[in-house]
């Protein structure tokens, strides 16, 4: 297992597979990069919020609840006494750091205190302000826990308890033997030093409330499961028809979506169709995404959150709960008929859209072909070219292409690898660059490699052979050949090798003999046809002799045709000159296809000049790739002297297959269903417990926040958002202060930061709820007109559904719990 | 927590009596909106304070403005620039021009935006791309940008000379003008945006200098009419906040002035070498009549009356310093020679002036003519067309610049000719001659031929020479103002 973080520089020793597995489970910080790696970090991450929303809920029934507190009942008690200390003492800590920071507070640190024999510290103030603050806050949850224990005596509730104070215990005591074992492979003495004290207990908390959060799922995951098992489809049917049939007869805005979709629609040619004939598709396509996503997005915000709190507003909901209807069945009867109503409306967008797109861009096509070929009849050849690239990379756009990328590797003028290329000082980072007339060049490389994150990881960029050669042509059936040849050639040599076991051998003997079986009746056929294609271009050469062009050509043709067609290759670079150079001609550039596996196959070069911006297709012929086992090398280099051409990995791909634009369309409109998918369960949720003003707005501000601000908020959660939490940034925005200039400590800047400290963590966790919406889209893949692959569909139908299930899965139990009807 | 109540009865005959009430809410204030939309387009009709003042109606985008968005326009639009912004870091131009249209459908009355877009178009992102042909598509873009700023905003003087200045600088002086200004010549401007159309006479121009020279004009014309933005014909007075003064435009602003005259005279420099690829140049009456025109564009600018800088009252006449009689005539005071003065020199008018007037002889045009020839044939290696074409050009143009002596002494001319007479000297050394003792000019050869000099905007000092080359279209005469 490949693992990250402490062990990296380790020396000697590796950790034991317990332990490691250990600190995977209990650090959210830590994962794999195994398919184990993400769904365990996303069970960590919710299992935190199990835990989190456990003990809120423990607190409230404490305080609030059927069995709550005695001494609650009378008045507050000593929880309620406990959560004012708190607070107290959290606003006191919060205004020291901020005043300590801005040195209008200049305290002695304390310390360092002995404690068995261990030195610690020296701590500040604020260190210590907040140990204070975490102890209290112990005291309180503890009391609040073990007297709601005394009064209601649910076992199952006490065996969590104690459960989820063995995990802490856990936690420490894992991370005590984490630290042994890192000591231990740095070659120290295997006790503790003082220092490492701190980190063991707070590490070890951190760890362990993860453990506790993991159990936690665990228990409510039983519990839930139980009860999905008693959902009905028939149930599941009736509310969702129900739901369909309110959303089209009560609301009305399916129709409206449908009625303001043709009106932007009419109005969308007024703005977008001035563009570059080249990029059309691309702005037209994103452009109906964004209408249609948008449309939807607005109908699901307004209609799913107000479905339950109208339902408890006009009672309907005590007819339907007093049926036997599980709790479960209202919500996800109501996401069933909600997407039901989505999956109708973006079939209506979607073929509309594919239709408007096949008028408008499909029409502009056309025109600039009839265009280029006025131009060539007229005698402007430039111009005539110009427009028939130009229509040519439109038409590519409105297909479904599937790249085959490999990896780049640059060699500098020195020839020595380098992972980059040169840096030519650009504000867009992606390309670097390769000198012109200079050893320097870019390869791409179809093999396995080194993972450049990870060199000790192989990743396999091997061409799909049999894929790209055509079934029966020539050059499958020669590679075929050539490839059962280097396998018999390889079991020669194994067989000469001395410790070859017997066992071993009878099975390589037995192989050998089922190669030379299928090559004894494949080398005939290939002979055969190879036969028939030298007599037809024989026959060829013959009718051309003879005057008859015609026969030449489809006899030519037909011998073409028993071979693979070339494979094609599309790149896109960019060029930096450092001098003007001739006025009017391009930088160019070549592009040599190299077979790795066996180096005598004569390499195909292609040398062609480099027009910015565009993506040009080269080919490389098919008998480049027998024998290769997909190991291919494609090197690029600059031709003209002093001028750099710029390139990215993903610049340069082999095309694998060119499919239909329109289903490839409708894939990508699998992106905007899951986001309406995300936020129905958003929106159901957020109804389940806020009246519907409210949970409207909830659900707006989790979509704007998912759609527009998310980019902010991952910025703002790493701490890379400069002029402070939100109060700081809007002293600085009505000061007319910059971001980076140091406030003064005023009265107001101290009270906007020591708010801040609150609100900052609290602004900086919503980047794990707020659903990251942005990342279901693939409008700009199909945009471009690469294809949305199967994968890609399966990766985002699991987001999509790892976000909206804990959302549909806490409005189950908040709905449970709430006293809608006895 | 909600608790059970009583079902609420007769539920449908209230909404229903709701509906019809809304409904006759709703066409009572349209009834009352009417009279009142109308009372307030009479009021703006008199006041002239309508969007139709200050430019065209866009019908789109009001409706967007009004209908999708409202208050929130300017935070639309803010968060729409930063958006340009980071599109152009990422050089994702084609989204950045459908972001920058959309800033202007929102804000079409912010003049800031349209000119610094139309720039930004034109001059940040056509260099972005290498090919000059790409170019050009965005030089194009930002041009028609900033002329839908001034179909927007029909009295900004600024607007206008940004345009005007685009189409002169941008592609007439870019190091790809040759190629840049050749496109511009076949460019049929198929998507009918009126791109080659000269604003004054309305004519197709198949040269940048003349349509720049007729955006010059209107701005100038604009400016004359004293029309500042939104200001003519409105009855009220118009309190401006924060209020930007138009940049161009002022009283003292020779340079404004200048612009319609330098364009013309550079479309009849270029008019007489291969300016645009592969065209061939013109001479004989064309050539004349545009030198002639140049020459009277020039006469326009030095008899308009600038105010002196620190006597507004006294009027100063460039073309003052051509006409010693009236310059050293009682009739000036001494500011006002002061001031002709050093604005001639500044604006360097007696070369302009004098040097359109030796051009536009017959015998200017017959000695460029010679000129192209003898150039063209030292390309091609024949030498002893190029002395020959030398020797006759450089003794008419010998007579010529006799009688325009200050033409003759300026060192632009002196840079020009001196290469012209090197040319000739280096045609005589691979024939094996030797200079003549009497070669004309022979005082600024020696001076200068060490310096070779080569003309950025000549294909022939520039690039090859094409097989085929094509004879340019006659042009049309320019529109006087």
């Amino acid at each position: 297992m490949p693992f990250l973080g402490i062990w990296a520089q380790a020396a000697t020793g590796e950790p034991s597979t317990l332990l490691k597995w250990l600190v995977l489970l209990g650090d959210p910080q830590v994962t794999t990069s195994s398919w184990i790696g993400g769904p365990l970090t996303w069970a960590k991450f919710l299992g935190l919020l199990c835990l989190l929303s456990w003990i809120l809920v423990q607190l409230y029934y404490a305080l609030r609840g059927p069995d709550r507190l005695d001494v609650a009942r009378r008045g507050p008690g000593p929880a309620a006494y406990g959560l004012l200390v708190l607070l107290g003492l959290s606003v006191a800590t919060a205004l020291v750091s901020v005043l300590e920071q801005n040195r209008r507070l200049v305290l002695p640190p304390i310390g360092p205190l002995n404690l068995a024999g261990y030195s610690v510290g020296p701590f500040t103030v604020t260190d210590l302000l907040l140990a204070a603050l975490g102890l209290v806050g112990l005291v309180v949850l503890e009391i609040a826990l073990w007297s709601s224990l005394a009064r209601g005596s649910r076992g199952g509730r006490a065996l969590l308890v104690l459960l989820l104070h063995g995990a802490i215990a856990a936690g420490v005591a894992v991370y005590y033997f984490v630290q042994l074992a890192y000591r231990q492979s740095r070659g120290l003495s295997p006790v503790l030093e003082s220092a490492d004290l701190l980190a063991v207990l707070l590490n070890g908390i951190r760890y362990g409330a993860t453990y506790a959060g993991l159990i936690c799922l665990v228990f409510y995951a039983g519990s839930f499961l139980g009860e999905a098992r008693h959902v009905r489809w028939r149930r599941l049917a009736a509310i969702a028809w129900h739901t369909i049939v309110e959303s089209f007869r009560r609301t009305r805005a399916p129709w409206a979506v449908l009625a303001l979709f043709v009106v932007v629609l009419a109005f969308t040619n007024w703005f977008l169709g001035r563009g570059r004939v080249a990029e059309l598709a691309r702005i037209f396509v994103s452009t109906l995404s964004v209408i249609t996503t948008f449309l939807l997005m607005i109908m699901i915000v307004l209609m799913a959150p107000i479905s339950i709190p109208n339902d408890i507003r006009q009672q309907t909901i005590y007819t339907v709960v007093s049926k036997p209807v599980r709790r479960l069945e209202l919500i996800w009867g109501r996401l069933i008929g909600y997407m039901a109503v989505v999956t109708f409306l973006l079939a209506i967008l979607g073929g509309v859209s594919l239709l408007y797109l096949n008028g408008v861009v499909g029409g502009r096509v056309r025109t600039t072909r009839e265009a280029a070929l006025a131009a060539l009849n007229q005698g402007r050849v430039e111009e005539a070219r110009r427009l028939d690239e130009a229509a040519t990379q439109l038409s590519n756009r409105l297909s479904a292409r599937l790249p085959l990328y490999g990896s780049l590797l640059f060699y500098d003028s020195r020839d020595r690898p380098r992972m980059r290329g040169v840096d030519v000082g650009s504000e867009e980072r992606r390309r670097s660059h390769v000198e012109g007339a200079t050893p320097a060049r870019a390869i791409w490389r179809y093999d396995i490699v080194p993972d450049p994150a990870n060199p000790s990881r192989p990743v396999d960029r091997r061409l799909p052979v049999n894929q790209l050669l055509r079934p029966g042509s020539l050059e499958a059936l020669e590679n075929r050949i050539v490839e059962l040849q280097l396998e018999a050639q390889n079991i020669e040599r194994r067989l000469t090798l001395p410790d070859t076991k017997p066992a071993e051998a009878r099975r390589l003997n037995e192989r050998r003999q089922a190669i030379n079986a299928e090559l004894n009746s494949l080398t005939p056929q290939f002979e055969e046809r190879r036969r028939q294609e030298q007599d037809l271009i024989a026959k060829a050469r013959q009718a051309e002799a003879a005057g008859n062009r015609q026969e030449a050509a489809r006899l030519r043709e037909q011998a073409a045709a028993m071979h693979s067609p070339d494979i094609p290759v599309e790149m896109t670079f960019s060029v930096f000159r450092t001098t003007k150079g001739v006025l009017g001609e391009a930088v160019n550039a070549s592009l040599v296809v190299r077979n790795v596996n066996r180096p005598e196959v004569p390499e195909s070069r292609k040398l062609f000049p480099v027009q910015e911006y565009y993506t040009r297709r080269e080919s490389f012929p098919a008998r480049l790739l027998v024998g290769s086992a997909g190991r291919i090398h494609m090197i690029v280099q600059c031709q003209s002297p002093t001028q750099f051409l710029g390139m990215a990995e993903n610049d340069l791909y082999v095309l694998a297959n060119q499919g239909p634009f329109w289903t490839n369309y409708l894939r990508g409109l699998s992106g905007i269903w899951l986001q309406a998918l995300v936020m129905t369960a958003v929106g159901l949720f957020a109804g389940t417990f806020l009246s519907w003003p409210v949970a409207l707005l909830l659900t707006l501000a989790a979509y704007l926040g998912g759609q527009v601000a998310f980019g902010f908020l991952d910025l703002f959660a790493r701490g890379q958002v400069a002029g402070g939490g939100p109060f700081e940034s809007l002293l600085r925005l009505l000061g007319h202060e910059n971001l980076s200039t140091d406030l003064a400590p005023t009265a107001s800047v101290v009270a906007a930061q020591t708010l801040d400290r609150f609100f900052t963590p609290i602004m900086s966790s919503l980047v794990y709820v707020v659903p990251n919406l942005n990342a279901l889209d693939v409008s700009d893949t199909v945009a471009s007109g690469f294809a949305v692959t199967g994968r890609t569909l399966l990766e985002q139908g699991l987001l999509g559904l790892g976000y909206a299930l804990p959302f549909t899965v806490a409005a189950f139990y908040i709905l449970k719990n709430r006293e809608v009807a006895a | 927590m909600t608790t059970i109540a009583a079902p609420v009865s007769s539920a449908p005959q209230g909404a229903r009596n709701r509906q019809i009430l809304y409904a006759i809410a709703i066409v009572a204030l349209f009834g009352a909106m009417w009279p009142y939309s109308e009372w307030l387009q009479r009021l703006k009709t008199e006041a002239d304070l309508g969007e139709a003042t200050i430019g065209q109606i866009d019908g789109s985008s009001f409706l967007q403005k009004l209908a999708v968005i409202g208050g929130l326009r300017g935070v639309a639009t803010h968060s729409l620039w930063s958006q340009a912004l980071e599109l152009q870091k990422q050089h994702e131009w084609d989204k950045l021009k459908v972001a920058v249209d959309f800033i202007t459908k929102l804000q079409p009355h912010f003049l800031s935006v349209w000119t610094f877009q139309g720039w930004n178009l034109a001059y940040n992102v056509s260099v972005e791309w290498d090919a000059p042909e790409d170019k050009y598509v965005w030089i194009k873009n930002g041009i028609n940008y900033l002329r839908e700023g001034v179909a927007k905003n029909r009295r900004s003087p600024d607007l206008i000379w940004d345009t005007a200045w685009t189409y002169y600088h941008k592609l007439g002086f870019a190091d790809e003008a040759i190629i840049l200004r050749r496109l511009f010549y076949d460019d049929p401007d198929e998507e009918g945006t009126q791109f080659k159309i000269d604003p004054i006479s309305l004519d197709t121009r198949h040269d940048n200098f003349q349509v720049a020279r007729g955006w010059f004009l209107r701005a100038i014309g604009l400016v004359d009419q004293g029309a500042e933005r939104a200001e003519t014909g409105v009855t009220s007075k118009v309190v401006y906040i924060d209020r930007m003064p138009d940049r161009k435009g002022r009283p003292g602003d020779l340079n404004f002035r200048a612009m319609p005259a330098h364009a013309q005279t550079r479309y009849a420099i270029g008019m007489e070498k291969m300016s645009k690829k592969d065209i061939e140049p013109l001479f004989g009456q064309f050539a004349i009549a545009e030198w002639d025109q140049a020459y009277k564009d020039w006469l326009t600018f030095g008899k308009y009356p600038f105010p002196a800088h620190n006597n507004p009252e006294e009027k100063i006449f460039l073309d003052d310093i051509t006409n010693p009689e009236r310059y050293y005539s009682a009739e000036l005071s001494d500011n006002q020679r002061y001031w002709t003065n050093r604005w001639a020199d500044q604006m360097n008018y007696r070369y302009w002036k004098d040097r359109c007037d030796a051009e536009r002889e017959e015998q200017g045009v017959n000695a460029r003519r010679f000129f192209y020839e003898g150039t063209r044939a030292l390309r091609l290696g024949e030498f002893a067309t190029a002395r020959d074409k030398f020797k006759a050009g450089l003794s008419l143009w010998k007579e010529l610049l006799d009688r325009h002596p200050t033409y003759r002494d300026d060192e632009l001319n002196q840079k020009d000719t001196g290469e012209l007479a090197r040319r000739y000297a280096f045609a005589l050394k691979q024939l094996g001659e030797d200079i003549p003792e009497d070669m004309p000019f022979k005082d600024i050869y020696e001076l200068v031929k060490n310096e070779p000099f080569r003309d950025p905007f000549d294909q022939l000092d520039q690039m090859r020479v094409g097989e085929t080359t094509t004879e340019p279209n006659p042009p049309s005469p320019p529109a006087a103002r």
